[in-house]
């Protein structure tokens, strides 16, 4: 594993060859003031628009939850015991079923012959 | 040589080329704009006025699934079993390890009632460990958690509290690297910060999420189950439940105070792996929901469906550029809009890069003070990391859209030990 003086050394040449590259365009003649300033023009106004967009979008939303109100629906759904998600049937054997099995707290779960088996651990 | 210099100087005229050469230059800059400027609408609005603590306290179930976790489990239990909430259960689900995990966590039953061991003698993989275990938990809220993961103490107090709202189901919580001795750790630590944090924050703000963190992430257990639970047959479920989640109007939220801390692969070939499977994932969850679009109520994934395309459209589009590029000069051509060097709009993209690393590093600081040492290597990030992620991107993309389906997906995450003087220590957040 490298040590952490290298990683240092790594981090830092990172940053030298990052600004170096830039230096290396302004060099060349590829950066130029009206260049960087048009640039920066682009990303602003592109700033801009997003910011303006994704406010819209937040009143938008706001206004639909003043005028429907918060959405309240809860879900009630009980878990299959039957059979698992991959289509094992279930046999809960122990004292209760799942009632049983969920108060317990060491359990072991065995595939036999296809049926998935809730056993209480030992 | 004159007829392939002559082909590929014929296809650098074609609008096609100048259409793909656009979008591979403004699709980085439009969306890290976009990703940055909206976290920043997601902390001003959200993060300054946070949910508070939940005041009730339903009862819980943290559930972890474990394969193969003696190296991290007994670190693990110590961080679940000393949260600051009255009233939850630590059920792990051991599936079918080979190694001393369910000895370590019969031995801490042995000490502390809430700790619940499922035993599982057959290996289904990390989905069906998490659905064989929901039948049985006794909380309505169900927190799943990754064996490696070290929560901070009011982990559930901040997840809790946005449950409140009924049509919640599920709450991302905010996963920091731990272990960042390697270089490879050090940049995942900045990316997680400043790519998955920021991405899930503006995605927030839009209403709709790519995905849950897979490693920790609060669930309502009514409405995992209304979307039939984890599907065993997915690379990764976190997002497969995420999309059903969101296309049955669930709404997903992100807390970023709920911080753990969490370990990432520490070699090139443990990344790759992960990210392959991440990509595979991702893929199939856009093969298995492109028909949303036909379905107007669903409109709000649309842009986060469309998002994610673009990103693997960019990948294919970015690497097949460098190629036609490097064969370009080899031949002694110059190709357009390239450069052996980066030109200007590639630096400007670069540069975008990094302030968007900078802005997640400010934003998740609140959070892991420790974040911001690692931005020393961001550079590291657009200037190699980034290609890495593509090649990833456009290698596993393929077999996930045509492979077939329905076979169950397996885990293969190697665990070790972090040591103590490594560990990030993660700051809380100001009050």
């Amino acid at each position: 594993m490298m040590n952490r003086t290298l990683q240092t050394a790594i981090g830092i040449a990172s940053w030298v060859l990052l600004i170096g590259l830039w230096i290396q365009l302004a060099l060349e003649g590829h950066v130029s003031l009206s260049g960087v300033e048009g640039a920066a023009i682009e990303l602003g106004l592109l700033s801009g628009a997003v910011i303006g967009i994704t406010m819209l979008w937040v009143h938008h939303n706001i206004r639909i939850y003043r005028r429907k109100g918060p959405r309240t629906g809860r879900a009630e759904n009980v878990p299959r015991v039957d059979e698992d998600r991959l289509g094992h049937p279930i046999r809960w054997d122990l004292p209760g079923g799942v009632h049983g099995a969920r108060d317990t707290r060491l359990l072991t779960v065995r595939l036999d012959n296809g049926t998935k088996i809730y056993e209480r651990g030992v | 040589m004159e007829l392939l210099k002559d082909l590929l100087g014929w296809i650098a005229e074609t609008p096609i080329y100048g259409a793909a050469l656009a979008f591979v230059a403004a699709y980085p800059i439009f969306t890290g704009v976009m990703w940055t400027v909206t976290s920043i609408i997601f902390y001003r609005r959200n993060e300054r006025n946070p949910v508070p603590p939940s005041e009730d306290s339903p009862f819980v179930s943290v559930v972890v699934a474990a394969y193969c976790e003696e190296a991290v489990i007994g670190r693990t239990l110590d961080a679940l079993l000393a949260l600051d909430y009255p009233a939850y259960e630590v059920v792990i689900v051991d599936d079918g390890s080979r190694d001393r995990t369910a000895e370590i966590v019969r031995r801490r039953m042995e000490t502390d009632d809430r700790l619940r061991l499922i035993q599982k003698l057959v290996n289904e993989g990390k989905a069906m460990a998490l659905n064989d275990a929901v039948p049985v938990t006794h909380g309505e809220i169900v927190v799943v958690i990754d064996a490696d993961i070290r929560p901070r103490p009011e982990l559930l107090r901040y997840m809790v509290g946005h449950f409140e709202h009924g049509r919640v189901g599920a709450v991302a919580g905010n996963a920091q690297v731990s272990n960042t001795r390697t270089l490879l750790g050090k940049i995942q630590a900045t990316e997680f910060a400043s790519i998955v944090s920021v991405l899930r924050r503006a995605q927030r703000v839009w209403g709709r999420i790519l995905t849950v963190s897979g490693a920790v992430c609060a669930f309502r257990k009514g409405a995992m189950v209304d979307c039939g639970l984890f599907d065993p047959e997915m690379a990764t479920e976190d997002i497969a439940l995420s999309w059903k989640l969101q296309r049955r109007f669930y709404d997903i939220r992100y807390e970023p105070r709920a911080v753990v801390a969490m370990q990432v692969p520490e070699t090139l070939g443990g990344l790759w792996q992960q990210r392959k499977r991440w990509a595979k994932g991702l893929a199939q969850v856009l093969r298995r929901h492109v028909d949303l679009f036909l379905d107007w109520r669903t409109r709000r994934l649309w842009p986060v469906f469309l998002e994610a395309v673009c990103s693997v459209l960019w990948a294919y589009l970015a690497v097949g550029m460098i190629g036609f590029w490097s064969l370009s000069y080899a031949i002694g051509l110059e190709p357009l809009g390239a450069n052996p060097v980066p030109n200007f709009w590639g630096m400007v993209i670069a540069t975008i890069a990094l302030v968007q690393l900078g802005v997640g590093v400010w934003l998740d600081g609140q959070y892991n003070r420790d974040v911001g040492r690692f931005f020393l290597w961001a550079p590291l990030y657009p200037l190699f990391y980034w290609m890495l992620m593509l090649v990833i991107t456009v290698s596993a993309t393929p077999a996930a859209l045509l492979g077939r389906r329905g076979k169950t997906s397996h885990w293969r995450t190697a665990r070790f030990e972090v040591a103590q003087d490594e560990s990030v220590e993660l700051e809380r957040p100001a009050a």
